[in-house]
């Protein structure tokens, strides 16, 4: 801390010099402190911009005899400029440029059909001899560029949000996320710092890409941003309900695949038609299920596809248990002939001593295996295990 | 008088000697021309000659890669351009010696002269 005590008076300096020259002797200092690095990078930038303004006065010209014109004046510019010389005007030095190298002057008359590309280029180049023109401006200037590699992440992440919700990508609490979606994601971030650096450009069409990309990343960057604000002040529950929520019917979180009710005196009852609390028919069935899910027996060691229970095969209602059961093929993998599932419990003992006739329907003995329905809806049970009767 | 009216005449000259001492990229021609006391030189000028003088076939270039930097355009003289160096070195030679002789003070001549007349 000692040593760059002083240094700090230096630096305030150099940065509010109106045209800052960087004498090679005093680039030691300077090169250490961050503003030092401001410095260079705007003699390069100067010196691009420069060149850029100077290509545009020599657009006439033929554009092979251009490049080789033109070829290394970037790098001839930044190293004057590193001597702490001046670039003057383009516009004259591109003159002098053309009368030494013994070249035609301009065709008046070509002068006002400037092609598109010599415009953006010249755009560009007074643009950045205005931020170059004062101290504020370049402060901000020096500022973006150091922020810029932030920005290829950024184009990135639009980039890949964009083509994973064009390819139907589905979303996990609004963003898509998953091992592929990551990878792609990391991929197209490499891509994007290597082309911000100049990089893996082998073919010119590919900085028209680049160009086209940036602009669509600069248009989606405000749909990304309120996009994922969006789905990131969205309560986290929302993932949990839709992903975890348990579909068709189940007690303390499992999967139930039958019931089993038996009557008073502990027989088992062929068909008992159920029913919940609001008079819904109680089925396993998912919300958007077609078919019942399998059970998993794990005596037998193989899972049953269900069927309909055998008395409501024609009226096609799966709230009528127990459903029937069929094993499945060990050819052809399809489910077989359903027939009769084997309960659990063969039968029970008996509920009371007195299973008699005036049995009333609340202590009618329907006794669910592996559900709460009965418990829920003790009448819908008996009513139902009545009728299988 | 400009220097860099003087200059002008002469610059293929001054470049062709200064890449024919040693290869040089483009502002390394423009250092060691102004190294030699050419202060007025302008650079567009001296790239646009050695452009001129390469597409004439007085220079070859080749590249060089740099470190941290951007490709380098070295010329080298080819013997095309020593003829021309040779010849151009002749001419200014001629030139300067007449031209000296032009513009030598006339106050010697202007003293003779008198005395010849009164003679």
């Amino acid at each position: 801390m000692n040593d760059t005590a002083s240094l700090p008076a230096t630096d305030p300096i150099a940065a509010t010099m109106p045209l800052p020259k960087t004498h090679p002797n005093t680039r030691p200092f300077v090169g250490t402190s961050p503003s030092g690095t401001a410095a260079e990078l705007t003699n390069a930038e100067r010196a691009v911009a420069f060149a850029a303004a100077v290509r545009s006065q020599l657009n006439d010209l033929p554009a092979d005899e251009l490049d080789e014109l033109l070829d290394g004046l970037g790098a001839d510019l930044e190293e004057r400029l590193n001597d702490g010389g001046e670039l003057g005007d383009p516009t004259g030095y591109a003159e002098e440029l053309r009368q030494a190298a013994g070249l035609p002057p301009r065709d008046p008359k070509s002068a006002p059909q400037l092609p598109l590309r010599e415009r953006i280029a010249a755009a560009r180049a007074r643009a950045a001899s205005w931020f170059a023109a004062t101290p504020a401006r370049r402060s901000v200037r020096d500022f973006a560029v150091a922020v810029q590699p932030a920005w290829w992440v950024l184009r990135a992440l639009v980039g890949a949000w964009a083509a994973l919700l064009l390819l139907r990508h589905p979303l996990i609490n609004g963003l898509p996320i998953s091992y592929l979606s990551v990878a792609f994601t990391l991929a197209l971030i490499v891509l994007s710092v290597q082309w911000g650096r100049g990089r893996w450009l082998p073919r010119a069409w590919l900085k028209h890409v680049r160009r086209v990309a940036n602009v669509a990343a600069v248009v989606l960057v405000l749909p990304f941003l309120a996009s994922t604000w969006a789905s990131l002040t969205t309560p986290h529950t929302d993932y949990s309900y839709e992903e975890y929520a348990m579909q068709g019917l189940a007690r303390n979180g499992g999967e139930i695949t039958n019931i089993f009710a038996y009557d008073c005196e502990g027989n088992l009852l062929e068909s008992v038609r159920l029913f919940d609390q609001n008079g819904e028919p109680l089925t396993t069935l998912s919300a958007d299920a077609s078919t019942p899910p399998d059970s998993w027996v794990p005596g037998d060691d193989r899972s049953y596809a269900h069927s309909f229970n055998p008395l409501a095969k024609d009226a096609e209602v799966w709230n009528v248990f127990p459903l029937s059961a069929a094993t499945y093929s060990d050819v052809t993998g399809e489910p077989g002939e359903p027939s009769p599932a084997k309960p659990p419990k063969d039968e029970l003992p008996p509920l009371s001593r007195d299973c008699s006739a005036e049995t009333t329907a609340d202590e009618a003995a329907a006794e669910p295996d592996e559900t709460e329905a009965g418990a829920e809806s003790t009448n819908g049970a008996t009513t139902a295990a009545r009728t299988g009767e | 008088m400009d220097g860099t009216q003087l200059l002008k005449g002469v610059l293929d000259a001054a470049v062709l000697a200064v890449v024919d001492r040693e290869d040089g990229y483009g502002y390394d021609v423009v250092r060691r021309l102004r190294d030699a006391g050419l202060d007025e030189v302008g650079d567009a000028s001296v790239y646009g000659t050695l452009r001129r003088l390469y597409a004439a076939g007085a220079l070859s270039t080749y590249v060089v890669p740099s470190e941290g930097g951007p490709h380098r355009k070295y010329y080298s003289i080819t013997p095309m351009g020593n003829d021309l160096l040779a010849e151009q070195r002749n001419s200014w030679q001629r030139f300067s010696e007449t031209l000296t002789a032009l513009i030598e003070p006339q106050q010697p001549a202007q003293a003779a002269q008198p005395e010849g007349a009164s003679a």
